[in-house]
């Protein structure tokens, strides 16, 4: 029968290796792109998002966090709708191909996550720099795999809004303060952050005058069980979810 | 005879609140597949040929009634539009689907020394697939397709694109599994490929069955339609 754990090592393996081999410029690029979004981050939001009350070090944590889960948000909010012609090919389990689209995604992404590991390992907060790393990351990876399968499963019902609904999600995260702590000033921005649901989470988190160790433990812990809802959720609707996504109905 | 795969009553209409059209894809379709059987399923363009293969290899779920597929049977889906990975080429996307295709003990390596040798591509089996032609493509995914160990072969319109030399290479590789005991299904609107590769064929129009039998005496009532 077939045979998943060599399928699933051959396809995170052939799928690196055609970004970074067949096209010369991937890698290049790789490192080129952070330092232009630090540059862009630097002129865009000076003044705006208190950057000038950060060490250097807090804000690449912040600059690196948010790009890793801008990047991988945005590869893996549609994965439904961009792996069709995978799920037309194989009979896989829809919440493997989820996983595996992720997984190669994700390992793309990890120089984002590099910086803000060694940002995090050099920064002054008050648990040990190892387990900052560890929880850190493991943070912004559940962070993205619950938005994105929260994405990915409302793209395939409501296909009309695919375009809004990860631009919606991203709004939220941008103006909730995870990412960028905003000054209290009456901006545009202040709206959207006032009226922001996940505001409220975080609000009720800090509210518990929480360590940051435990608001990290906190926020993983909610995390990791939004994530498993949403999996448990695609793997209870297989059948639905690949008829609408290869027929279409 | 060992049924591989059985219809029973199959219904599939589109569901949910925002379905646009509500009329059923494929209503009360009932047939079934043995092993070592060529059946053929023919029907004009929007029939519904391409859902029943779908169906057949588990990629869709009917909204009512059954498609049961006996325990540890490997079903292969051959279409135009197989999935392969356009920017890789030939070889990594052979060495792609027979990972997930061959049985754990076939070795890979062999497997697709076989699948370059049969598909003729020459050096162009390490070339992207997105510099492929479709008979090139249909080459390739015939070459996987029937390399791999399967029980069921489906096979939907691809070897209408082929050359000569291709289409006389893979009636013999079918006929060689079909007394292997693969069974071997063909979806096409071609009445002459239908009764060159199959002996069975079932007859489908606007989603239904309309008749099924020996593929010569449907071929007959196929051109009245």
């Amino acid at each position: 029968m077939s045979n998943f754990r060599l399928f699933a090592y051959n396809f995170i393996k052939l799928s690196i290796r055609s970004d970074f081999i067949r096209f010369k410029m991937t890698a290049f690029w790789l490192f080129l792109e952070p330092i232009l979004y630090f540059v862009l981050y630097f002129i865009l939001l000076e003044g705006r998002f208190l950057i000038h009350e950060k060490t250097f070090t807090e804000l690449c944590i912040e600059v690196s966090a948010w790009l890793f889960f801008v990047k991988n948000f945005t590869q893996n909010a549609n994965i439904f709708g961009t792996s069709k012609k995978f799920i037309s090919a194989l009979n896989i389990r829809i919440e493997k191909i989820f996983i595996l689209q992720f997984v190669s995604g994700s390992i793309r992404n990890f120089l984002y996550l590099l910086v803000f590991a060694v940002a995090a390992s050099q920064s002054n907060f008050s648990f040990s720099g190892i387990a900052t790393v560890v929880i850190g990351a493991i943070t912004l990876i559940l962070l993205t795999f619950c938005f994105s399968s929260i994405s990915s499963f409302s793209i395939v019902y409501f296909h009309d809004f695919s375009k809004i609904i990860p631009i919606v999600v991203l709004g939220m995260l941008f103006t909730s303060g995870i990412f960028f702590q905003m000054p209290a000033e009456h901006t545009i921005v202040n709206v959207f952050f006032e009226h922001n649901p996940l505001r409220v989470v975080i609000s009720f988190i800090y509210s518990q005058s929480l360590t940051t160790k435990h608001a990290f433990l906190l926020s993983m812990f909610i995390l990791a069980g939004l994530s498993s809802f949403t999996y448990f959720f695609i793997k209870q609707n297989q059948a639905s979810i690949r008829n609408k996504v290869i027929m279409g109905i | 005879m060992t049924t591989l795969i059985s219809f029973k009553n199959v219904y599939l209409s589109p569901q949910g609140l925002f379905s646009k059209n509500r009329e059923s894809i494929l209503k009360n379709v009932s047939f079934e597949i043995n092993a070592g059987d060529t059946i053929g399923i023919l029907g004009l363009n929007g029939s519904g040929k391409s859902t029943i293969l779908k169906l057949c290899a588990g990629l869709i779920y009917p909204t009512s009634g059954t498609v049961e597929v006996a325990k540890n049977v490997n079903v292969s889906l051959l279409s135009l539009n197989s999935g392969f990975f356009p920017n890789l080429s030939g070889y990594e996307n052979a060495v792609l689907l027979a990972s997930w295709l061959i049985n754990k003990n076939q070795n890979l390596e062999t497997s697709i020394n076989k699948i370059h040798e049969f598909s003729g591509l020459d050096h162009a089996f390490f070339d992207p697939v997105n510099t492929y032609s479709n008979g090139m493509k249909s080459a390739l995914g015939f070459s996987i397709a029937s390399y791999v160990k399967s029980d069921v072969l489906l096979v939907d319109e691809t070897l209408s694109v082929g050359d000569k030399n291709f289409s006389r290479k893979s009636k013999n590789k079918i006929e060689q599994l079909v007394d292997s005991g693969t069974a071997f299904v063909l979806a096409s609107h071609s009445a002459n490929k239908i009764n060159s590769y199959c002996a069975k064929c079932i007859l489908v129009s606007n989603g239904e069955v309309m008749a099924a039998g020996q593929t010569s005496e449907l071929v007959e009532l196929y051109a009245c339609i």
